[in-house]
């Protein structure tokens, strides 16, 4: 199966798929539900009662915004930020399905909808499939095939002079995102959490401050390591892992990152471009041109350093001597 | 940090591993507290036998450079990066100023290493 029937498959089909049964099955369910249906739940239980289609329709029109998007992204990214987007795309849809399928299900067979408690187990359900979903989507999407690349590096890259025989390493840390960063995140989820739980008892409003920690944890401790088999990222604690080999690298060069402008943000982004940002901080950054129109940026101090190693080992990969055999 | 090896070159292997480790840090490319990568992937990266790396680990730890945890890897150590900022800028104004008065690097680097007499 090529990646792009996959992308088409797990991206967009799934997605449709995942939201069509959820809005069938509520529709199934309509004579078992009561009338007027909750359709919110403050601190004191539910606040608001409507008709199904009070229920239904916000619901049904959130899923589609939500969801389109991804779905195009998922089909239209090609470069290195394919996988990712067709991960997103299941996982919103997983979670979006979840979620309608969650608020109906607690109605079920209730007489009084005021007195259906609030549906958090669905919620938090909801929210852990998308998860489980997204990643065994983006596993699914396949990793690219080698497309080692047929140009010599461009004789204006810069490059390392590096003896004959000679082997370097490039190695840094990937800048940490300032600490207060995560600090924040996570007193902020953790301050409304807290006392939602402490007031109505729904302490599976906590599934979400332990994974943004998760997520903040697995970004922290990244090292960049340029070699002669090319770029390697590799996480804290060995994994995940991102790689380009040097026989994929067209080019290497410095850049100026700005985080908004040019990714939106940071962390693991992707650019409007499609190109891939390894983006912890706004300045220096080493930006690689890869094969099959791919792009990757990522901030680190030093960069110049680091695009010349990569342009060297990137010429070296082009002329295999005996000598790189090992 | 840059770490380049040349086994052409007649100084041992360990000691060019050192010296580019040594370099980075009295740079200031290697902060106080950062770790370094593990030596079997420092090794590998080089093609290196991993003892070579741990001896020049080894012998930075011994001169104060670096930390050594066990399973933990190698981390500059923070008593290491102390005054290194000073010495930055006087190789740079000597630099600047060898520059000026048209003095060759290689006359520099000597002037910086044989002792007068």
């Amino acid at each position: 199966m090529t990646l792009r029937t996959r992308a088409v498959l797990l991206g967009a089909v799934l997605p449709a798929v995942v939201l069509g049964a959820a809005v069938s099955l509520v529709l199934s369910w309509r004579p078992r539900l009561p009338d007027p249906l909750a359709l919110h739940w403050g601190v004191d239980g539910v606040d608001r009662v409507g008709s199904f289609g009070d229920h239904l329709l916000p619901l049904a029109v959130m899923s589609a915004a939500i969801c389109l998007p991804a779905v195009v992204l998922a089909v239209v990214v090609r470069g290195a930020a394919r996988r990712g987007m067709v991960g997103l795309s299941a996982g919103m849809a997983t979670m979006m399905a979840g979620l309608v399928v969650g608020i109906t299900a607690v109605q079920l067979d209730a007489t009084d909808a005021t007195a259906v408690g609030t549906p958090g187990a669905p919620i938090a359900l909801a929210v852990l499939a998308s998860v489980v979903v997204g990643g065994l989507a983006t596993w699914l999407a396949g990793a690219d095939a080698p497309a080692p690349a047929t140009d010599a590096v461009p004789a204006d890259a810069p490059r390392l002079s590096l003896p004959e025989g000679g082997e370097a390493v490039w190695t840094a840390p990937l800048p940490s995102i300032p600490v207060a960063v995560p600090i924040a995140v996570i007193a902020l989820l953790l301050g409304v959490t807290v006392p939602v739980g402490l007031l109505t008892g729904d302490w599976w409003t906590l599934v979400f401050p332990v994974l943004i920690g998760a997520l903040l944890l697995v970004m922290s401790g990244w090292r960049v390591q340029v070699d002669a088999g090319g770029l390697t990222l590799r996480g804290g604690l060995g994994w995940p892992r991102y790689h380009v080999p040097a026989a994929e690298v067209v080019r290497a060069d410095v850049t100026e990152v700005r985080p908004m402008h040019d990714f939106g943000g940071w962390g693991v982004r992707v650019s409007f471009t499609g190109a891939l940002g390894f983006v912890t901080r706004a300045g220096e950054g080493l930006e690689v041109e890869r094969t099959a129109g791919r792009r990757v940026v990522v901030t680190v101090d030093r960069a110049t350093q680091a695009a010349a190693l990569l342009n060297t080992v990137a010429d070296r990969a082009r002329q295999p001597t005996p000598d790189d055999a090992s | 940090m840059l770490i380049a090896i040349d086994p052409a070159s007649p100084r041992p292997l360990f000691e060019q591993v050192a010296a580019a480790v040594r370099l980075a840090v009295v740079r200031g490319e290697a902060s106080p507290g950062e770790r370094l990568p593990a030596a079997r992937d420092l090794a590998e990266a080089l093609d290196l036998n991993v003892n070579t790396v741990l001896h020049a680990y080894r012998d930075l730890r011994d001169e104060g450079l670096l930390d050594l945890h066990r399973g933990r890897g190698a981390t500059v150590s923070p008593s290491a990066a102390r005054d290194y900022a000073r010495l930055r800028e006087l190789v740079a104004a000597t630099r600047a100023e060898a520059e000026r008065l048209g003095i060759q690097p290689a006359t520099l680097a000597a002037l910086l290493t044989e002792e007068t007499t």
